[in-house]
């Protein structure tokens, strides 16, 4: 097996962090006769589609949970599901906004069952009157290049912000702002209106902005 | 999304920040909400530090990966069937018939058998013998039949039952 997968297209190995996901992939193979294959219960067809989507679905999945192993298993289990559920996939939108679906659906589950509940969603200290108002958001010219954070730095303290971010959160900024997503299509992943999307965005940058005061004031 | 009297000031922000909004809207907004301008600029900020700073690390064992899926996969079922999904008036339809069948099925498992007569149904026959003093009965009751036969001191060597 391993001769036959080495062979196979491989998308988008580098996953670019910001892509739409019907766009992102203008030169993607035509998936449907390879879905068609599937829901006849050809597993070679799947392991074919496995192969060609299993990086960005393993990003995805990273940028969720922000463990590597976790992320390997439950994209392991996002495409065992979608194996199960292919043949009611209609094609009314391309394989992998469908497979996306299932896996951030997988991701959130996982976060759920886990009592991930970062911090308060409607934290006082993140309300209207004392949010960005005034914020210095222009990079500061008295620092010293040395004096700014390092990147490893900077991505430890994203990593810890995003982990303090509530599940829902942590889903509609994965999708909209490393994703790219329109809000229907974040709504459509998520089962939930438009509004409540917008809504989840307002807050979780709202706590972003919290969390990473300094370091964007640094920056 | 041209009426912003219908989102509010959570969604309007969200809109203002992702540019969704009209030139007009974005200015109307930022005349109402002067903290706007900077929220944006921060958010932006943030955005770009998280794309920037998203390093994501790539995935391990890849081969392994396909092949542990492929082994569950083929391990468990076969793929579900393509799903009819019927239109809502037939699907009211058969909840409608369902509910009826179902309490049809409630109806006649519990309501009607009760009704009926018990299984231990017993047969008795009385039998005229011409004599006052001898009475004889005939109890059928599943399958077994008893003559009953009262008034007799004893049964004459004689007498033989047909």
């Amino acid at each position: 097996m391993a001769e036959s997968i080495s062979s196979k297209t491989d998308l988008n190995a580098g996953t670019s962090a910001a892509s739409n996901l019907e766009n992102a992939t203008p030169d993607v193979p035509d998936d449907k006769p390879l879905v068609a294959r599937c829901q006849k219960g050809d597993t070679t067809a799947f392991d074919e589609l496995i192969t060609r989507y299993r990086n960005r679905a393993f990003a995805m999945m990273y940028q969720m949970i922000r463990n590597e192993e976790d992320a390997w298993d439950l994209t392991q289990d996002g495409f065992v599901k979608a194996w199960k559920n292919i043949g009611r996939f209609r094609g009314e939108s391309a394989f992998y906004t469908w497979l996306y679906r299932i896996l951030m659906n997988v991701g959130l589950d996982w976060l759920r069952k886990k009592h991930v509940k970062g911090d308060s969603e409607f934290d006082d200290s993140i309300g209207l009157t004392n949010v960005a108002a005034g914020a210095i958001t222009a990079p500061r010219k008295d620092l010293e290049p040395a004096e700014r954070m390092a990147d490893a730095e900077i991505r430890k303290r994203l990593d810890a912000a995003i982990l303090k971010l509530t599940p829902d959160h942590r889903a509609v900024i994965v999708m909209r702002e490393l994703d790219g997503m329109e809000y229907q299509d974040i709504a459509d992943a998520v089962s939930c209106t438009l509004g409540t999307v917008m809504s989840r965005l307002f807050y979780a940058r709202k706590k972003l902005q919290t969390l990473l005061r300094d370091v964007y004031e640094q920056l | 999304m041209s009426n912003s009297n219908l989102f509010s000031y959570e969604e309007e922000m969200t809109r203002y920040v992702d540019g969704d909004m009209s030139p007009e809207e974005a200015a109307a907004f930022e005349t109402k909400h002067p903290e706007a301008a900077a929220q944006k600029l921060t958010d932006s900020c943030i955005g770009n530090l998280l794309r920037k700073h998203s390093e994501i690390p790539p995935l391990q064992h890849a081969e392994f990966f396909n092949h542990q899926i492929l082994r569950e996969i083929t391990s468990t079922s076969s793929p579900s069937s393509p799903h009819y999904n019927p239109p809502p008036l037939l699907r009211f339809a058969f909840a409608g018939t369902a509910c009826l069948l179902a309490a049809a099925g409630i109806y006649f498992g519990f309501v009607a058998s009760q009704e009926k007569e018990p299984e231990f149904a017993v047969q008795i026959t009385e039998i005229k013998a011409g004599d006052d003093q001898l009475s004889v009965k005939l109890i059928e009751s599943e399958g077994l039949a008893v003559v009953w036969v009262d008034g007799l001191d004893y049964l004459p060597d004689t007498y033989t039952l047909e």
